[in-house]
């Protein structure tokens, strides 16, 4: 399997370092299926929960701007237990890696919501503890909250643990370093960035839930940059998600300091856009004679010493 | 055909409903004007649209009429909270729109066998217009026939009746069914279905149609054992999006997206679907029998 895209994350071994985020085309076995014929190198189902949810009501996802979207879809989700035997049938049909995205009322339910997902056969566990409009929001922004709940999924399985993080706070350095003493596997960064659409005839915001979660375009430059200030703070592999529709994206996640990406948003463009990604990749890889993508994991920080940090005055 | 990306059409647009008209006692016809961008959008029969009831939910509805200036309309069955809220809106009270959403109908050459059930007559009512814009004007697509099956459960719930005798043409024919006989052809309008291909003898014929899912499903077995008579079947499911991110809408094995890559769907791809007439998503993304 070994190519110049193939990445490792905690022992789990991807084809290429494109995997899809959670809560996009996530609902049914089908889509991932889709999307793993599509040349995807992992997939991440929507975030499960303990028991059927219905979210927010529509309008719940709205494109604000050339691709970049606004939705408060508020973690709808069938529940786990009609969830399993959509990830018996999601690793039946893929031989891809498959993270379970989960979350819950407390750290309890988290690692038992986990552990069902092991189970049934998830490769790994991905936390949100990061969903801007959904309750779990306030655990991400707590660094203690945030270890508690990963060691609590972590003593409950015996699969990889990823944490997704929220870039909606004055510092990620010590989330990220909360969930890798926590025992964390490895990072996701970044959620949907909190944003707001308002109608301009009326003045009444869009979304039913008002605030919602952005993300697309207008967010990568705030993912690369979270990525960028966790890379030298923990030990563990970063998974750079936010914004991504172009080859060159995923090497800004890479050279800020991610092993593998998570794409989302991108797919209304259509599940094409997997493979002018991956031509990408490797006509630039070919072009720079490098083996493997993984030798510009981190190069930005070749750079963190030229960086100007005073500003100029005038004398 | 797959519909060009605008993501211009993504947002809802506020638009004051400039007429409604009342088709029978569940169904309202809403007329509105939908310029959301500078050029004009082109709206193709069979499409959709998301339609916001501020302060309350946003619903998929077919686009009924594609007029001229930008003048469109949905026809709404009063069958749930905010459908039900719909029928209360008055003239000048404004909707969101956003769309249009899907593939569309294309008119084919030979007869044409249009059937609607109940509320889904709204969806092909356009369809039956470009036939009959073909078929008085036959320069690239040649319309022998047009057959347009409209039924219904009741007399008082038919709907369209008026508007079918006006398009259609000497020649057509419209069979109107009730399930309890109370008008037309007593039965359901897949027996009339299969009384019309039986006696028939046309030789290329193409059948639209929407309507119950159960309905669409006897439709399809009905044209498959008759040779395989090509069909489009207008297909619905719980939508979020409608533009192919939320992945609520997928259908099983194939993956394929209704309100993106359907809402019409023909035979290669309905053989393979194995949700068609059985499993469908609610909200949640739970699946569940029908
Ligand atoms: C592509 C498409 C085209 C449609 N065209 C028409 C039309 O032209 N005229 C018409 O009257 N109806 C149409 N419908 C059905 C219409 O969307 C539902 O009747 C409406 O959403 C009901 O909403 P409610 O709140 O009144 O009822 P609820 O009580 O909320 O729901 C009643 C039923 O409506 C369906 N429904 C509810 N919400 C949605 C949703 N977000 N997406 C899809 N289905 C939903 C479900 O089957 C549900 O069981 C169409 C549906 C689709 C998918
Ligand atoms: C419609 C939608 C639903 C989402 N649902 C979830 C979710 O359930 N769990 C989660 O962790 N992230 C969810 N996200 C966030 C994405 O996984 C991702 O972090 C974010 O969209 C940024 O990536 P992108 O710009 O490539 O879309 C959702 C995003 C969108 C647009
Ligand atoms: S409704 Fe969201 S993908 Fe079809």
């Amino acid at each position: 399997m070994l190519n110049e895209l193939s990445c490792e994350i905690s022992g789990i071994e991807f084809e290429n370092p494109l995997i899809l985020a959670s809560g996009i085309l996530g609902v049914a076995p089908s889509s991932i299926v889709r999307l793993s014929n599509a040349g995807i190198g992992g997939t991440t189902t929507k975030s499960i929960g303990p028991r059927t949810r219905f979210g927010f009501s529509n309008p719940s996802i709205i494109e604000i701007d050339d691709g970049s979207f606004l939705n408060s879809v508020g973690l709808a989700n069938p529940g786990i237990e009609a969830f399993i035997p959509e990830i018996k049938e999601i690793k039946k049909k893929t031989n891809i890696p498959l993270i379970v995205s989960v979350f819950g009322d407390d750290p309890h339910i988290y690692a038992e919501v986990a552990k069902k997902s092991e189970l049934a056969g998830a490769d790994a566990i991905e936390i949100n503890v990061s969903c801007p409009h959904a309750e779990v929001a306030s655990i991400g922004l707590s660094a203690e909250l945030t270890k508690k709940f990963t060691e609590q999924v972590k003593k409950a399985v015996n699969i990889p643990v990823f944490v997704k993080l929220t870039p909606n706070l004055a510092n990620i350095i010590p989330i990220a370093k909360a969930a890798e003493n926590g025992g964390a596997d490895a990072i996701v960064a970044i959620n949907t960035v909190r944003g707001l659409s308002l109608d301009i005839e009326t003045g009444r915001p869009i979304l039913s839930h008002g605030i919602g979660g952005l993300s697309g375009k207008a967010i990568r430059p705030i993912g690369v940059r979270c990525v960028y200030e966790i890379y030298p703070h923990v030990k563990i592999p970063i998974i750079g998600c936010g914004g991504i529709s172009k080859w060159q994206d995923v090497l800004e996640y890479i050279y800020a300091g991610a092993t593998a990406v998570q794409l989302g948003s991108i797919f209304s463009r259509g599940e094409e856009k997997i493979n002018e990604i991956l031509d990408g990749l490797h006509i630039f890889l070919k072009k720079h004679n490098i083996s493997n993508l993984q030798e510009l994991r981190g190069k930005s920080h070749d750079f963190d010493d030229e960086l100007e940090v005073k500003p100029k005055f005038q004398n | 055909m797959k519909p060009p990306y605008d993501y211009r059409l993504n947002k809802p647009f506020l638009t004051p409903i400039i007429d409604i008209i009342k088709e029978n006692n569940r169904i309202k016809t809403f007329i509105f004007e939908y310029n959301p961008i500078s050029e004009p959008v082109k709206i193709n029969p069979g499409q959709f649209v998301m339609v916001w009831v501020p302060g309350s939910d946003e619903i998929p509805m077919s686009v009924s009429h594609i007029g001229k200036n930008s003048k469109i309309s949905i026809s709404v069955a009063d069958v749930g909270e905010t459908t039900h809220l719909m029928h209360q809106l008055k003239i000048g009270d404004k909707i969101g729109i956003r769309g249009p959403y899907g593939n569309w109908f294309t008119s084919q050459n030979g007869t044409a066998i249009v059937i609607g059930g109940g509320i889904g007559m709204a969806s092909v009512l356009s369809i039956i217009q470009d036939l009959s814009n073909h078929k008085n004007d036959p320069i690239d697509i040649k319309i022998d026939k047009i057959i347009c099956i409209n039924g219904a459960k009741t007399k008082s719930e038919l709907c369209f009746n008026k508007e079918l005798q006006k398009i259609l043409k000497e020649n057509d024919s419209l069979e109107i069914c009730t399930d309890d006989g109370s008008r037309g052809f007593k039965g359901f309008t897949t027996e009339k279905l299969k009384e019309i291909l039986n006696k028939g003898k046309s030789n290329s014929i193409t059948v639209y149609a929407c309507g119950p899912e159960k309905m669409l499903k006897t439709v399809f077995q009905i044209c498959e054992d008759h040779n395989k008579i090509p069909v489009q079947l207008n297909l619905e499911r719980m939508m979020r999006c409608g533009f192919g991110i939320c992945g609520l809408c997928a259908l099983d094995p194939t993956g394929l997206l209704v309100c993106r890559d359907g809402p019409i769907f023909t035979n290669e791809i309905l053989r393979e679907i194995t949700d068609f007439g059985k499993i469908h998503r609610d909200f949640s993304g739970k699946t569940y029998l029908i």
